[in-house]
């Protein structure tokens, strides 16, 4: 017996041994001069023709590649490949590019590359999922000098160059080796792709970039799907940024000591858009009675302080109030389960139409089986429990989900959309010729005014007109209630204090990833 | 021995046929389409179309079926959906990790397992098979997604001598081996107490000790050897497991392995990717078993005989 414990004993050291051997290496790998930022999930691709998702978008985007103009910090377009730009006519756009743009290779950023960039895109045989939008848009591209395009547009479009932010592509390097591009993705963003694995997405500063070289030897995006493991990463200090990348619940940690010693919190007004949305061609939920009898009965504001740790803006309309489009006088349904009681007696659906049945609504609520959704879902179903309506809450896989939505197998769904900037999307979400499965209009609303409004905001030029048309838009959808807004969620970056420069922009993007200086910790 | 061999080998091709068959329906019966995943809410309908159409994805389900099926005989798995790569060379950019996380898993099982097992054995119903047991059983009942956070917090965070994630050196396969591997030592170390009892009666370890032998040589060379067998079945089993179901520990540590690239595909829909994953893992599955039922002949002349 006592032999095995000798053996035992052994095993145990050697274990012990092993785990303590590499201990030193370990504890504080910083370094220095690596930019290490935290995201959730890896991007379906980076490269720019065919980056749907949000990371892909904004790491090609904001940093591998450079485009026409870009959108400022008050979503506003600011120059970026393009130093100006001119209306000769209503349709035409011309734009002047600056001189000292160029791609990673040392190769100049020229007229041809834009003109190319635009072709390429439209053509049926690149297969890009930008080519519809593009064609239905642009008519032709025209160099006119080395360093001047024209844009022949098929109608005039407000804020043209706002609606084509198009990374722009090395024709030298497209043109004759496709394969070569999306391996080397080749731009003349501030950043030039070096490696990407499974878990990590490293990039390196491009030297001949036109703002100046980046400040850093690194800029390494890691890939932790874990909310847990993401948390405890930035915990041990393993990671410099996080940007809406952490729970609600976590960010506090960050507000006290000790984490409050190394991390700072900022908080700032976001443009990611959550709404309730109805399927009109239901039964009982075109009556707009019902709907706004919902509205009536969910507290949102409840919502945003005690689910939401307050870290959201209750919002009105699809426009964040940051957009130049927004309209605050817009109303809202408030908070008046007595109200929305009274309207849903009035209706005559009680007991789903059935006359005796009991006095109260079934609906089912679908949502996707995102931790957030469904606890929000949750919530909705208590609340409306309040006025009679029994929610039936459903929670499905991504894909399941959104295909049921597109499909219009549903009566309620709460879902958001990100990086709305200009309000010519209310055509792609409203207008009934955009019907869903084929369009975005998967409410089904379908209303002769507003497609009047959204086919004369789109062509109208002049900013305080179009305005003006916007704000009937946001007026006219609060009245019809085809969407119930909730509210405009903040973004939070968590930045480590040896970070410098890091500015957060309200689309919670990399933009200013350029300008990040990294000082000893 | 080479005819039951070729004779499993066989069996194989009509495994995975059926595994191919089956898979290929079922994961085009779920409900959402690739290409609405793949190219994201705000994509137009042309381009959809467009896609589906370059994919393949608008041929009728029996040609899909045939092409892909004619594409595995000749050893073409076909390409992924999303990154238009072969689906075999995603498959064997992640298997390393998968192999080296099932070999970290196992290494800390049969180190945990084999120990407890015999120090349970040896004095059965006496305080240590109850802590031996008590232990065993507490590893059954860990679900990883707890365990393996709270190792981090441990491990990474107080006493900060382990990294909290990723793949990389010894140091990082440390906390997954040990989360994966816990729950897998809790079975081996019951099966090996039982098993050992029961050859602990037999009359050859009667024989042995009456001929003196210390018991350290009538347990680790007589009992051992024989009470290992039904052991090794088990190992073979789990090691098809673990190659591709360590989806959790996978997911906490991120770890670039297979049960990850699997759960992924499977949510964007990249039929090609789930199916050669599954098709993969099978063959893995089959192949393991097999290697298993030969070692079990050359560890025991009684099968062999058979």
């Amino acid at each position: 017996m006592i032999q095995f414990f000798t053996n035992w004993r052994f095993l145990i050291v050697i274990m012990a041994f092993a785990v303590t051997a590499n201990c030193g290496q370990t504890s504080e790998r910083m370094d220095v001069n690596e930019l290490r930022v935290g995201i959730e999930d890896q991007p379906r691709t980076l490269d720019p023709r065919y980056a749907t998702d949000a990371y892909g978008q904004r790491i090609g985007q904001h940093l591998l590649f450079s485009t026409l103009v870009k959108h400022g910090y008050d979503l506003q377009p600011v120059p970026d490949l393009a130093i100006r730009w001119e209306n000769p006519e209503d349709h035409i756009t011309v734009v002047h590019l600056r001189q000292d743009a160029y791609f990673h290779d040392g190769t100049p950023v020229t007229a041809e590359d834009v003109k190319f960039t635009y072709e390429h895109l439209m053509d049926s045989k690149t297969l890009s999922p930008f080519a519809s939008r593009l064609r239905s848009i642009i008519d032709s591209v025209e160099v006119e000098d080395p360093h001047t395009v024209r844009f022949i547009q098929k109608m005039p479009v407000a804020s043209f160059l706002n609606a084509i932010t198009t990374s722009i592509l090395p024709k030298h390097i497209v043109e004759n080796n496709d394969g070569e591009f999306s391996r080397t993705l080749t731009g003349s963003g501030p950043f030039q792709f070096v490696s990407q694995s499974a878990t990590e997405i490293v990039l390196s500063p491009n030297e001949h970039y036109y703002g100046g070289k980046p400040q850093m030897e690194r800029l390494a995006f890691k890939v932790i799907r874990d909310d847990n493991t993401r948390f405890l990463k930035m915990r041990r200090g393993e990671l410099d940024l996080a940007i809406n990348a952490l729970p609600l619940d976590k960010v506090d940690e960050f507000r006290k000591p000790p984490l409050s010693d190394t991390y700072e919190l900022i908080e700032g007004p976001g443009i990611s858009y959550n709404y309730v949305a109805f399927n009109l061609e239901d039964p009982l939920l075109q009556d707009v009675r019902v709907r706004r009898a919902i509205a009536h009965a969910i507290n949102v504001e409840e919502i945003i302080q005690y689910r939401l740790a307050g870290q959201a803006a209750r919002s009105t309309s699809l426009l964040s109030p940051i957009n130049p489009y927004h309209d605050a006088s817009v109303p809202t349904v408030p908070f008046d389960p007595q109200e929305g009681r009274r309207l849903l007696e009035s209706t005559g659906l009680l007991g789903n139409g059935k006359a005796g049945e009991s006095s109260r609504l079934n609906l089912e609520l679908k949502v996707s089986n995102n931790a957030q959704a469904v606890s929000i879902g949750r919530i909705l179903q208590a609340q409306l429990a309040a006025i009679g309506i029994d929610l039936d809450l459903r929670s499905y896989e991504w894909g399941t989900f959104y295909g049921d939505i597109r499909s219009g197998n549903f009566q309620m769904t709460t879902m958001r959309w990100v990086g709305v900037i200009d309000p010519d999307f209310y055509y792609e979400l409203f207008h009934s010729r955009q019907m869903a499965p084929h369009g975005d209009n998967r409410v089904r609303y379908a209303d002769h005014e507003m497609d009047r409004l959204l086919e004369v905001g789109r062509v109208t030029l002049e900013p305080l007109k179009r305005k003006a048309i916007y704000s009937q838009v946001q007026k006219k959808l609060a009245e019809d209630l085809p969407y119930f807004s909730l509210w405009h969620a903040n973004n939070i970056s968590i930045v480590h204090k040896r970070v410098n420069g890091y500015r957060q922009h309200p689309s919670g993007g990399f933009q200013s990833f350029r300008d990040v200086t990294l000082s000893q910790s | 021995m080479l005819v039951f061999i070729v004779r499993r080998l066989m069996m194989l091709v009509s495994v995975l046929l059926g595994v191919v068959t089956l898979v290929f329906f079922l994961i085009h019966m779920i409900p959402g389409d690739p290409v609405d995943i793949m190219l994201g809410e705000n994509a137009l309908a042309a381009d959809k179309e467009a896609m589906r159409q370059d994919l393949g994805l608008d041929q009728p389900l029996h040609l899909q079926y045939l092409s892909y099926l004619s594409g595995v005989v000749r050893g073409d798995l076909g390409t992924s959906l999303l990154s238009r790569q072969p689906v075999l060379k995603e498959i064997w950019s992640r298997f390393p990790a998968s192999v080296e996380l099932m070999a970290g898993a196992m290494f800390v099982a049969l180190s945990l397992s084999i120990p407890l097992g015999i120090l349970a054995a040896m004095k059965p119903r006496s305080l240590m098979d109850a802590l031996a047991m008590l232990v065993s059983f507490l590893g059954a009942a860990i679900p990883s997604f707890w365990l393996g956070p709270l190792l981090i917090l441990l491990f990474a965070i107080h006493l900060n001598w382990l990294p909290v994630n990723e793949r990389g050196g010894l140091e990082h396969l440390i906390l997954p081996a040990i989360t994966l591997g816990t729950a897998l030592a809790a079975i081996l170390s019951r099966m090996i107490r039982s098993s050992l009892l029961e050859v602990l009666g037999e009359d050859y370890i009667r024989t042995a000790r009456a001929k003196g032998l210390r018991e350290r040589t009538v347990v680790l060379k007589h009992a051992l050897r024989n009470a290992l067998l039904p052991v090794m079945t088990i190992v073979g089993l789990q090691i098809g497991i673990l190659l591709s179901g360590a989806i959790i520990t996978e997911f906490i540590f991120d770890w670039p392995g297979l049960g990850t690239l699997l759960l992924q595909s499977i949510h964007t829909r990249n039929y090609p990717l789930v199916q050669g994953c599954i098709l993969f893992i099978a063959t893995v599955y089959v192949v393991v078993n097999l290697l298993t039922d030969i070692a079990y002949g050359w560890a025991d002349p009684r099968v062999r005989l058979k």
